[in-house]
């Protein structure tokens, strides 16, 4: 049974008497193994959406429920994690994974250090390296890898994120990006962004949200069959993709379409080859 | 100008220099961009900039004074502006020209230059009409650009901009670069720090730092030109820059630089 969001609407108080309408019939649905992207400007609702999966917010109208059963509820507690932006900032403690164990320690778990080395190693931080390091001494991608491992401490089966990999140099990036791919092994992921590009190629679902309502929601074939109200929702297709849309539509046989250099030059030049 | 002179800086307790031998400088009305990956010493050099740290080894000077120099350090600080990367850690007024007021009111400026001022730094940033806007209720971008207006209010001869579109999304960061683009055509000197290369493509100089040293030192077509070798400093290069190089090679005539996503599929089917 999936996290799943099911025509969900919110709309903050602001002491007026219509309020600001932050999400708008908004679903999706998140199975263990999917890694589900919502994408968006400012202002577009979808960190409004991320509090309402988390359950910090509950929908003013439509439903949503964690594996069949409200996300507030007692029996949902330690189902859904969430990663805020800059996650890092919230280390305190003065190793590394006394602070990811902070979380299993405090539900009482049995063994909270040992919950922490998995989690680190979840995230390619080695427990016998990483664990005894203070929190604060560590790289951006690094600090970023063992904060996202504090949430994965908690064993929940569903991962939210909030802008997982902003600020972050390439490196950074990668890693991150690696992790949460692992973690789909165990996990249903959601990730948060407003430059969604770098997570296409991984992405099961894609939903991009314009003015707090849905304008694109499928899979990453369907967004590059007509990415029409993805750009209309002020998105962007990485200009890698766009090149191979182009060339598509220009006749050539691409088999698949790839962020990846390397790939795309070896497929662009075949097709080309084989088209004269 | 601001001149740093073979620098080189330790924080304490360290075992490594985060900086060493590190030179540049930065003229009024040029946009040197500073690059490298995380831990390269790229937001500590933008910190000695304006004598937020005092260099362990060598000298900054701005405009011929001294950054060690505690007597001039204020006069430093009027001259060269900063800018972080989140925008919420440098806000503190409630309503937006409060907040651009902040700095020239510590310095004792009138109240009607102040006005004059506050004004026009919020039109520099493109935020005119903004003035009575509560911060909180602003975007990311707008918040950066708020931050900037604060920095200009100071009428700087000089911008330190630490990863200053790091946290926005692409409208915001646009916005942002074009108001940077504006300062250093109104003869401010800029200095950016950026992961970016696509944000300092028309950077006068540009910088990279690797493990506290200048591994280049050139100008951004020196990088877009070479994809192994910024790859090799830690530069990502947007992937369509890799994909033009792999069908150059491929033999595929894609124009040089930075070209479109068009400009590589006409060349694809041209050729």
């Amino acid at each position: 049974m999936p996290l799943l969001a099911e025509g969900v609407s919110y709309t903050y108080e602001t002491g007026r008497a219509s309020g600001v309408e932050a999400v708008r019939d908004v679903s999706v649905s998140v199975d263990v193994g999917d890694l589900v992207v919502v994408a968006g400007t400012t202002g577009s609702g979808k960190s409004t959406l991320l509090r309402l999966l988390a359950g910090l917010l509950v929908p003013g109208g439509g439903s949503i429920t964690v594996d069949g059963i409200a996300p507030g509820a007692r029996e949902a507690r330690g189902a859904i994690a969430i990663v805020f932006q800059n996650p890092e900032t919230q280390f305190f403690a003065e190793t590394l994974r006394s602070d990811v164990a902070f979380g299993p320690r405090n539900l009482r778990r049995p063994d909270p250090e040992g919950d922490a080395d998995r989690a680190l190693a979840a995230v390619n931080l080695e427990p016998a390296v990483y664990g005894p390091r203070s929190p604060f001494g560590l790289s951006g991608g690094e600090a970023r890898r063992g904060a996202i491992a504090g949430a994965l401490a908690m064993g929940a089966r569903y991962l939210l994120l909030d802008e997982p990999t902003a600020g972050l140099d390439a490196e950074g990036r990668r890693a991150v990006r690696a992790a949460l791919a692992a973690e789909r092994a165990s996990s249903g992921v959601v990730v948060v962004t407003h430059d969604p590009a770098e997570f296409l190629d991984d992405a099961s679902h894609v939903i991009a949200l314009a003015g707090g309502g849905v304008a694109f929601s499928g899979g990453v074939d369907a967004l590059y069959g007509d990415p029409s109200a993805y750009e209309g929702a002020g998105l962007a297709l990485p200009p890698i993709v766009r090149v191979q849309l182009l060339a598509r539509g220009r006749g050539m046989s691409l088999p698949e379409v790839t962020l990846d250099a390397d790939a795309a030059a070896r497929a662009l030049l075949a097709a080309r080859g084989g088209s004269r | 100008m601001v001149v740093f002179e073979n620098v080189g800086f330790k924080y304490p307790g360290a075992r490594a220099a985060a900086l060493e031998g590190v030179s540049v400088s930065v003229r009024p009305g040029r946009l040197v961009a500073l690059l490298g990956p995380n831990g390269s010493g790229k937001s500590t050099l933008a910190r000695l900039g304006n004598a937020l740290l005092s260099p362990t080894s060598g000298r900054v000077t701005v405009d011929g004074m001294d950054t060690a120099d505690d007597g001039v350090i204020w006069d430093i600080r009027a001259r060269v502006g900063f800018i972080q990367q989140n925008p919420e850690n440098q806000i503190v007024g409630t309503i937006a020209e409060e907040d651009v007021a902040f700095g020239p009111e510590n310095l004792g400026v009138s109240p009607a230059e102040i006005r004059v001022r506050v004004d026009e730094a919020l039109e520099a940033v493109g935020l005119s009409g903004f003035q009575r806007r509560e911060p909180h209720m602003l975007s990311e971008g707008q918040k950066q650009r708020l931050a900037i207006a604060g920095a200009l209010a100071m009428r700087p001869a000089y911008l330190i901009a630490d990863e200053p579109t790091a946290m926005l999304d692409p409208v915001g960061r646009s916005d942002v670069l074009k108001a940077l683009r504006g300062l250093r055509s109104q003869g401010v000197g800029v200095l950016h720090v950026t992961h970016h290369l696509e944000d300092v493509l028309d950077a006068d100089r540009v910088l990279v730092l690797s493990a506290g040293t200048v591994a280049f030192d050139g100008t951004p077509g020196g990088l877009v030109s070479d994809p192994a070798r910024a790859i090799d400093l830690g530069i990502e290069l947007p992937a369509e820059v890799l994909l033009a190089d792999a069908l150059r090679h491929g033999g595929v005539r894609v124009p040089a630089g930075y070209p479109s996503a068009e400009e590589i599929a006409e060349a694809l089917c041209r050729s």
